[in-house]
């Protein structure tokens, strides 16, 4: 069932007589127990979305209804029915990520007994126990993070909107927290995720949209949009040893890449042998560093599909 | 309207997040309430006892337009910067939440400066105070229309617009307002100008409080305090409420 339905909604910004489209009909969807990875380059109206769905700005056309309730006649009630992790760090000033998560929940009506056992699940979760109780202003950029993560995810409601959860944080705490991001769906709840680390997100997402100047350019299925974009193909990957010269794309190759030394080579499957056969002739002649063969990524989707449409508008 | 417990919770979201601050803040104002009322006795040759009251009288405004209409707007400016208030206002509360508890801290931020400076100053110079009891409803009022019109230009100009509105305020309310001397003293367009503003209205407020048996407040003083806390609020929570 849905719980976030944005129907044909359009926000445009005026600023010194500029107009800038935010959304343009965008239309998205997200059903309980569900994650919907919400892409897109700096600008593609993300947050504008999220700040729609909340409230804290009103859409010039469309519906926006969440949990049954119309968001655009009640702003109001966004806030109330879904939490959010804001894109920017919260300033705690001299509050504990304890404190704050508890007020967080408090102001959600939870008890004062269940608040402690769930502060204590997640902090572990996310190994953040040791800093339960510094003052945010003596905190890393990380820990606040996170720490705003605890703060929409203690007491989750119909929905969360997470703006960007991974930013700042190390590499093993972003696996705990995707984890936990995963584990938010259990109970029903409706999970929007805004991110650029789509690489990471590829396991933690069911539903994918992306956001191109405004606009919704793919929604569907991870594995759908997958399969679409990568058709038949794989991929080498490769450190390049020698100069970006010496490389001819091989025949068996469908296209190829070198930037910052990393080689890229795309091909059906079926040649898969053929380019593993090259690759570990270069790599013998010393023109290759370490390589590997591998499937077509969530990422490499995104790039092709936002690479293909900047190849239109500057055609 | 917010519900009690909700109000609570905002206003201990607001006190933790900056505890030593306010502390820091109140003891600042303890400061500004003796030097008003001893240090600028010293830009006087010889000060007589009339001369003496206004300045002790004058104190407890003072602290309330340096809280009220110069440290919260600088506040209010960073905190919106900062993304702050784009934070409280999508908590799951009433927004007028926020705002009650706000300024519910700040001024009893003002309450031990203004209580000390009037202690301090009657030990030392005796200057005639009679306090009325006028001076719980005239401080409510006058907290009320400060804070408003402190919350309101923060909210409604442009942040870094409000920081040098403050600073401005700061100034000219130490020098160039009828808080420490009589209005009459000012030129004519200046004193039309404080008929119309609250600084002279709240001076004049919290002397007939203080002293009641030498300063009289014309009524008119609490109508414009009254009209300006209506405006003031309702620009700050426009501001709040806007989606």
């Amino acid at each position: 069932m849905a719980v976030i339905e944005m129907d044909h909604v359009t926000k445009t910004y005026k600023s010194r007589g500029k107009r800038t489209v935010a959304n343009d009909d965008v239309s998205l969807r997200v059903d309980g127990g569900e994650v919907l990875g919400l892409f897109g380059h700096n600008g593609a109206g993300k947050t504008t979305i999220v700040n729609q769905l909340l409230g804290l700005l009103r859409p010039d056309k469309g519906s926006l209804v969440i949990a049954g309730e119309d968001i655009v006649k009640n702003p109001n009630r966004g806030r109330y029915l879904c939490s959010v992790q804001p894109q920017s760090k919260t300033p705690l000033g001299e509050l504990t990520p304890r404190a704050a998560t508890r007020i967080m929940a408090k102001l959600r009506g939870v008890s004062a007994h269940e608040v402690r056992e769930r502060t204590d699940e997640l902090f572990e979760k996310l190994d953040i126990m040791e800093w339960a109780d510094v003052p945010g202003k003596e905190l890393s950029g990380g820990v606040l993070r996170l720490t705003g993560f605890c703060m929409a995810a203690i007491c989750p409601g119909k929905a969360v909107i997470l703006d960007e959860p991974t930013n700042d944080v190390d590499p093993v705490r972003r696996r705990y927290l995707w984890n936990a991001i995963r584990g938010l769906t259990r109970d029903g709840t409706a999970v929007l995720l805004v991110t650029h680390n789509i690489r990471e997100a590829e396991s933690a997402v069911d539903e994918v949209a992306v956001l191109d100047k405004g606009k919704v350019l793919v929604q569907g299925n991870v594995q759908q949009i997958k399969a679409e974009t990568a058709r038949n193909r794989m991929k080498l990957e490769a450190t390049a040893a020698a100069g970006e010269e010496e490389f001819a794309k091989p025949d068996w190759a469908e296209d190829m890449k070198i930037a910052e030394a990393e080689l890229t080579l795309t091909f059906d499957r079926t040649l898969a042998s053929e380019a593993l056969k090259w690759a570990a002739e270069q790599h013998r002649e010393r023109r290759l560093g370490r390589y590997a063969l591998t499937e077509i990524t969530l990422e490499d989707s995104y790039i092709e599909l936002v690479g293909a449409t900047k190849a239109v508008s500057n055609a | 309207m917010p519900r009690g417990g909700q109000l609570a919770y905002v206003a201990e979201l607001q006190l933790r997040k900056q505890a030593s601050y306010l502390v820091v803040f109140t003891l600042i104002m303890v400061l500004i309430a003796l030097g008003v009322a001893i240090g600028f006795s010293y830009l006087i040759p010889s000060p007589e006892k009339s001369e003496m009251l206004y300045l002790a009288t004058g104190a407890p405004t003072m602290v309330l337009i340096m809280t009220a209409l110069v440290t919260v707007p600088m506040q209010n400016a960073g905190a919106r910067l900062a993304g702050y208030l784009d934070f409280v206002k999508s908590l799951p509360v009433s927004r007028k939440s926020f705002l009650i508890a706000d300024v519910g801290i700040w001024a009893m931020v003002t309450v031990p400066a203004i209580i000390i400076s009037v202690f301090v100053a009657h030990l030392l110079f005796e200057p005639g105070y009679a306090v009325s009891w006028m001076v719980v409803p005239g401080f409510v009022l006058m907290v009320l229309s400060s804070f408003a019109i402190g919350y309101g230009y923060s909210f409604v100009m442009q942040a870094e617009l409000a920081m040098a509105l403050s600073q401005l305020i700061a100034f000219t309310a130490l020098m160039f307002s009828p808080i420490n001397f009589p209005i009459d003293r000012l030129p004519g367009w200046l004193e039309a100008v404080h008929q119309v503003l609250p600084i002279y209205h709240m001076a004049e407020v919290m002397r007939a409080s203080l002293a009641h048996t030498t300063f009289d407040a014309d009524p008119m003083s609490y109508i414009i305090l009254a009209a300006w806390s209506v405006i003031g609020f309702f620009g700050a929570i426009r501001f709040l409420e806007r989606a």
